[in-house]
């Protein structure tokens, strides 16, 4: 974008502008190969993502950055001392700052007001930021703002685009409330991915409108993180240190609160241009398209941002570097970028793809959607769409790969083989020795790959999950049916998968090779959830950050009142609220609509008002069984008569009946063997009779693998045998009538 | 290549480098301008042998090129400023074709020994500095005042009561016709050329009202419909060829083929700075293609998921049997002598500047 | 005196180099001449020069390629010895370095084959016609070099079938291609994305005089909007205007003997006519790549105009 008058140019140029840009994601979305590489190092379209966001605030012509680095940080510092931005022909002033205890945004923006950097209002944006925004304009219309509004301290860059617009993220939409008049942002809330088939509500608070005379809601914009600050913004973060999120806290905190009276705004953007960020693998694939097909002009490969790259157009969006050899008869389809020294052999055919430098591609190899890096192999007729293949990796004669694999670096493929859906393999198995919330992950360096040594591994997780919802069985199955006898790489799990599975319980089949666990919803798109952004919503995300918390090889059991853990707001404060209610036998339906406020204002899901309603009742009932009082049958068919009826405004239709019941029974699993049995059949016969649950999904239930595939579960369950005998008995005499 | 350049040179380089790169530098006057003044600096650091002088300045003329390979201005620019250099440390050599011709006969020993004997007896570096600059100087004269070489022919070549018909909303054409209407009176058509000028368009068709001159903005398809009533089709080029084919904004190579069916004249006007000494060798290699966005809304998502490709390319090659006659600041020529202008002004040995 | 016989050493210069042309051979023809006549005066030489130029042209039927070699080595010497005045070192300079000119020559086709890569991109279908040098050259080094992927047709190239030869080299070097007959010119036309020919002579009007057939594949290029390349060494231009295709000097029909090809090849044609070259109009021709760069057919007539006349 050409800076449209001369005017304005004068008005940056007259103060120092300063950008910070946060290099880490604070996030494990592309685990596994974000434990060799930082995610703003991998290559989009051949180059860093880095870039992007560096190029971009050239454009912009910002005069100071700051990298925050923390995980790998090493890599990024080293990377821009060499990178041509640390040269004295860079058009900005670059900084690492090494903030390697920041643990998500709202850290690094607090250690960045105590460094005392920032002198003026700044950019803000993540390095994986690719854009071709005319900054000036959204610079403008901040200014233009911040002279008419004086508590204006931030603007938001919006890019228009419909709810299911490919670039838009499929990990944490949001629904925008703005003042038509003045692009005032009045109010933000996160809604449910498409995926998960939701439904949601938002509740807006009237005094929010008391002075708007237009405004609209907005569920077509897509959230790229760009922001502009005023330097009040580190201030915020630093007096609440609670803040994490620059969304779900920050800017829900401000908007809600009525002591900081601060406002926002929203700049969105015109039709032509265009801003997303790289936040997943799906966004990944959709970016690389949309530079390929130069969307995001002049972002785009032929403007070769590196002074390395050699890339030239050809019609049908075509883009070669230098130096390439192609065999007389492959073919090269539209929307495809290939790297310098790579050779492509006969009769091969390749499309909608990006093709690292020095890559052998052997003959008849089908690569389609993909993404192949730097040095990879790729021997004949192998057959590969929508997958990544990172650098170095080597898929060997006349394997496929099918949709949403990932194989890591070095790992290699061996003949013949297919690999299933959403696998992602990596070289090693990693260890996680990670705090909370970075892609701080390390790969184990013991070189032996036995599978002993990986079971180990995997068995270390399993107790971590353990704690987390239930136990998953886990089979034992060689590597090599995986990569084959040739191969080198190992089945990277990510704890979300596991949730994953809980999540569709109704399916939770074995999968072929009992190791694999597949995602079934998930197309290359949403294979890993946040744990930052989705926080306190994702049923997977409470689980999932608790284990992250402790290392591996640690089994501690969970604690409720974890109170330093930011993530467990919701859990902690819904299950205050439901055990409070019991204790001081306040009314059922306050009861209920005070849990229901708090969802809606945590954006959590109902999954989660489960979790925590059970919870609360079952730590009640042992509380109660503890004191003797009275018996456990008695003291679980006391509280679920009272309290069951709170599930009701839970619980809606027969996938959410199952899941209740396999909440029940891994809660009650955990509890002590001496009663758990009863109260299982309590809760469920109870629940029953008060009509939450219906017969065929208890028995459904009953039925799914995942009710029964640890000890613990089978242990549990027995004692409900009966009730469901009786029911499954009591069905087939309707039946019979 | 890049050994040539000293840390020096580099500075000075590397932001004219970035700013072509980013785009950053879209007027081709500016542009033409910016890189005169860089290659004045250039010559105004350190070297002693004016061949080393022209190492360097090949050598930064490769990056230049290098940052926008579709843009002819950076390299033309830099030629220009080889040329003057050469006119200056090798006078006698006659640079014509003949001989050209005859380093097949001459020996090298004798060439060397003139080029040796020539440098010898030259001023001081200094005094060569001194009057490089000056050349530079005059050129970003001629390139400041472009317009007015053009103007003084305006009149010349419209007629009275004729209908002329623009497919390019440049300042040059507008300038041109002002100029004409001083003397002349007509009405002039413009073309939308939707998506990427469409405002610059809107904005030309304003200032040429405001100037008195009957405008009627057309609709890009129409062109077909009124060409037989056009009396001239006036067109800007962005860049012309050593082989009298020029580079324009896209959709004008469909103005100028309608243009060639009707039997209409078309008038390329270009200042002599967009002269390439290149040859087009594949016509595709020398069009930009830009954002997508402008074709259709990335917004607009289900349409996007089921259109395979769109492209927007920005410019258009026009073949020189498709233009009449070619309008520079030093007159007009018919496209098959361009040739001739560019070995006026450009040394063919610095074509290839790699 | 006329001991020397500039004929023979021609000729044995062509069997003795087969990749030398005949402009350059009939150069170091006249520059063994020189050196074994050893000329004393100025007007000695001219008329050495031109009495032996004479003989050459005269010898051969086919004298393109040779008068242009003939022609550029007498405008050299005429040129050196009025404009410098030490005819005398450029003498000895001439004698002294005979296999300089062969070097040269080479460097000259290296030199125009690199302007000529540019021209052949990836996926290109290519129309070649009969066998040349240069053209053969360009192509091999765009495929080894550039590493560029395209396709060639060439045109057996009646009566000599020099388009077997180059069909023949061409795969060699790994190309693919196809040999089509004279005829079907026309039938691939719309499937060619570009035509490349060699010349035996550029001539002052701009066009060429080149194998026969050139002119028709010229003229239906044009008529396909599909560009008409001519690949040449600038020693090929000629001191020729010839206004109508079959305004050229070959009246005694023989073949073009730089194509070292065995007669008997042709031998149980002679039925056929033996008119083995053409004139093309400089208007069917897109550029003329040469060692001096890329011209258009209007340059190079205005150059050599020049170069002859001033």
């Amino acid at each position: 974008m050409p800076p449209k008058s001369k005017k304005q140019k004068e008005v940056v140029q007259d103060e120092r502008f300063q950008a910070i840009v946060l290099t880490d994601s604070f996030e494990t979305r592309f685990m596994p190969l974000t434990s060799v590489k930082p995610r703003c190092l991998l290559p989009l379209a051949n180059v860093p993502l880095l870039e992007y966001t560096l190029e971009f605030l050239a454009r912009a012509n910002v005069n100071e950055v700051y990298l925050m680095c923390s995980s790998h940080a090493d890599q990024i510092q080293h990377y821009i001392e060499k990178s041509r931005w640390n040269g004295p022909q860079s058009p900005f002033h670059i900084t690492t700052i090494m903030a390697l205890e920041s643990r998500s945004v709202g850290d690094a923006m607090r250690d960045l007001d105590s460094r005392g950097l920032i002198s003026g209002d700044f950019l803000l944006v993540s390095g994986d930021v690719v854009t071709n925004i005319d900054f000036e304009k959204a610079l403008q219309f901040h200014k233009q703002k911040k002279a008419t509004d004086k508590d204006h301290i931030c603007t938001m860059v919006l890019t228009p685009g419909s709810p299911t617009h490919r670039t838009r993220s499929p990990v944490d939409p949001a629904t925008f409330l703005l003042d038509k008049k003045t692009s005032k942002c009045l109010f933000y809330q996160g809604i449910p991915t498409i995926e998960s088939k939701k439904k949601s509500d938002i509740s807006i608070d009237t005094e929010l409108l008391e002075d708007v005379t237009d405004m609209a809601l907005r569920n077509d914009l897509i959230d790229c993180h760009i922001d502009i600050c005023t330097p009040h913004v580190p201030q915020i973060y630093l007096e609440n240190f609670d803040y994490q999120h620059p969304r779900n806290d920050f800017l829900k905190g401000i908007l809600a609160s009525d002591l900081l009276r601060k406002t926002i705004y929203a700049y969105i953007i015109g039709g032509d241009e265009y801003a997303a960020r790289v936040e997943s693998w799906a966004t990944y694939a959709a970016i690389s398209q949309d530079i390929l097909a130069r969307w995001c002009y002049p972002l785009v490969p032929d403007s070769n941002l590196l002074d390395t790259n050699t890339y030239s157009y050809e019609i049908g969006h075509v883009y070669k570097e230098d130096k390439i050899v192609l065999a007389q008869s492959c073919k090269i389809g539209k929307c495809t970028a290939i790297g310098t020294g790579t050779s492509i052999g006969e009769g091969s055919n390749i499309s909608d793809s990006v093709i690292g430098r020095n890559c052998l591609i052997g003959a008849n190899v089908t690569i389609q959607n993909s993404y192949v890096w730097d040095n990879a192999i790729i021997e004949d007729d192998a057959q590969i769409s929508h997958a990544i293949i990172a650098s170095h990796a080597t898929v060997k004669k006349d394997a496929s790969l099918s949709p949403g694999v990932v194989v890591g670096f070095n790992v290699v493929i061996g003949a013949g083989k297919h690999i299933p859906r959403h696998t992602r393999l990596v070289e090693r198995p990693i260890i996680r020795n990670e705090q909370f919330g970075t892609e701080d992950f390390s790969e184990n360096e013991n070189s032996d790959h036995s599978d002993e040594d990986y079971n180990q591994v995997e068995e270390e997780e399993e107790e971590d999950d353990d704690e987390k919802t239930m136990k998953i069985p886990y089979v034992s199955v060689q590597e090599i049916d995986v990569v084959g006898d040739e191969g080198v790489g190992y089945v990277y799990q990510s704890e979300d998968d596991d949730e994953d599975d809980y999540d569709s319980d109704d399916t939770t089949a074995p999968n072929y090779h009992g190791i694999v666990y597949q995602l079934k919803t998930l197309n290359i798109s949403d294979d890993s959830i946040s744990s930052l952004s989705s926080r306190h919503r994702g049923k997977h995300s409470r689980s999932h950050s608790r284990s992250r918390r402790f290392s591996t090889n640690s089994a501690v059991s969970d604690t409720y009142g974890d109170a330093d853990d930011v993530e467990e707001h919701f859990d902690l404060e819904a299950f205050d609220t439901v055990k409070r209610s019991v204790d001081n036998n306040h009314e059922l339906e306050s009861a209920m609509l005070e849990l229901n406020t708090l969802r809606m204002s945590h954006n959590a899901s109902y999954h989660d008002v489960r979790m925590a309603t059970t919870k609360a009742l079952l730590y009640k009932i042992a509380a109660l069984i503890d004191t003797n009082i009275s018996s456990a049958k008695e003291t679980a068919t006391r509280i679920f008569s009272t309290w069951g009826p709170m599930y009701t405004r839970q619980v809606f239709n027969d996938e959410e009946q199952v899941d209740l019941c396999l909440i029940l029974q891994l809660r009650i699993s955990e509890m002590d063997r001496a009663y758990s049995r009863v109260i299982l059949f309590v809760a469920i016969s109870k629940l029953y009779e008060l009509d939450v649950l219906e017969e065929e999904n208890i028995i459904r239930w009953w039925e799914s693998p995942s009710s029964k595939n640890s000890a613990d579960l089978e242990f549990v369950r027995e004692a409900t045998g009966q009730f469901i005998a009786w029911l499954q008995t009591a069905e087939e005499e309707s039946d019979d009538e | 290549m890049t050994g040539v350049i000293s840390p020096e040179v580099h500075v000075l380089l590397g932001p004219e480098v970035d700013r072509l790169k980013r785009g950053q530098l879209t007027d081709p006057k500016e542009m033409a301008l910016a890189i005169a003044h860089l290659l004045m600096r250039v010559i105004l650091t350190r070297w002693i042998n004016p061949k080393d002088l022209i190492a360097v300045i090949r050598a930064v003329g490769v990056e230049l090129e290098k940052a926008q390979p579709k843009n002819v201005i950076p390299g033309n620019i830099v030629r220009r400023v080889l040329a003057l250099i050469r006119d200056e440390i090798e006078p006698d050599t006659a640079d014509t074709m003949m001989s050209l011709m005859f380093n097949l006969l001459s020996t090298e020993s004798i060439k060397q020994e003139t080029n040796e004997k020539v440098i010898g007896l030259k001023r001081l570096a200094s005094d060569l500095r001194l009057i490089i600059i000056q050349g530079i100087r005059d050129l970003v004269d001629e390139i400041t005042n472009v317009h007015e070489g053009m103007e003084i022919m305006a009149a010349d070549l419209i007629h009275d009561n004729e209908v002329l018909l623009t497919p390019t909303a440049t300042d040059t054409v507008l300038q041109f016709l002002i100029k004409a209407r001083t003397k002349r009176k007509f009405s002039v058509l413009v073309t939308e050329n939707y998506p990427n000028n469409i405002h610059n368009v809107h904005k030309f068709v304003k200032e040429l009202a405001g100037n008195n001159i009957e405008t009627t903005l057309i609709p890009d398809h129409s062109v077909y419909a009124v060409m037989s009533r056009v009396g001239k089709v006036i067109m800007n080029a962005n860049a012309v060829f050593a082989n009298g084919g020029c580079i324009s904004d896209s959709g004008v190579a469909n103005v100028a083929e309608c243009a060639k069916e009707f039997r209409t004249p078309v008038l390329a006007i270009s200042g002599l700075y967009k002269l390439s000494p290149r040859y087009p060798f594949n016509s595709n290699s020398m069009i930009q293609v830009g954002n997508s966005g402008k074709v259709l809304d990335y917004s607009n998502s289900k349409l996007l998921d089921n259109v395979q490709v769109v492209t927007n390319p920005l410019t258009d090659y026009i073949p020189p049997e498709n233009i009449d006659i070619l309008m520079t600041n030093i007159g007009g020529f018919a496209p098959s002598f361009i040739y001739r202008i560019v070995l006026d002004n450009y040394k063919t040995e610095d074509n290839h500047l790699e | 005196m006329t001991s020397f016989d500039i004929k023979e050493a021609y000729l044995k210069f062509l069997k003795d180099d087969p990749d030398m042309t005949m402009p350059i051979a009939a150069i170091e023809s006249l520059v063994l001449m020189l050196r074994q006549q050893r000329p004393t005066t100025l007007l000695e030489l001219i008329t050495l020069v031109r009495k032996n130029i004479d003989v050459l042209k005269s010898s051969f039927s086919n004298a393109v390629s040779l008068s242009a070699g003939c022609d550029l080595f007498m405008r050299f010497v005429l040129r050196n010895t009025n404009v410098n005045m030490d005819w005398e070192s450029c003498m000895k300079n001439l004698s002294e370095n005979g296999q300089l000119f062969v070097q040269r020559a080479k460097e000259s086709r290296e030199k125009l084959a690199e302007y000529g890569l540019p021209f052949i991109e990836d996926d290109d279908t290519i129309l070649v016609h009969s066998y040349s040098r240069v053209v053969y050259h360009l192509l091999w080094k765009a495929k080894t070099e550039r590493l560029v992927r395209f396709k060639v047709v060439v045109t057996e190239s009646r009566p000599t079938e020099k388009g077997l030869l180059m069909a023949l080299l061409l795969r060699e070097a790994g190309i693919p291609v196809e040999v089509i007959v004279d005829n079907a010119v026309g039938y691939v036309m719309h499937n060619v994305d570009k035509v490349l020919v060699g010349a035996e002579g550029v001539v002052e009007s701009g066009g060429i005089i080149n194998h026969i057939g050139s002119y028709q594949i010229g003229s239906l290029a044009k008529s396909n909007n599909k560009p008409f390349y001519v690949v040449t060494e600038s020693h090929k231009f000629v001191r020729l205007f010839p206004l109508s295709p079959n305004d050229l000097p070959n009246k005694i029909q023989e073949l073009v003997t730089s194509a070292n090809l065995d007669n008997s090849l042709t031998n149980d044609k002679s039925s056929l006519s033996r008119q083995l070259i053409d004139y093309t109009p400089g208007e069917y021709i897109t550029a003329l790549i040469t060692d001096l760069g890329v011209l258009t057919p209007a340059a190079v007539s205005e150059e050599l105009i020049k170069v002859w006349y001033d």
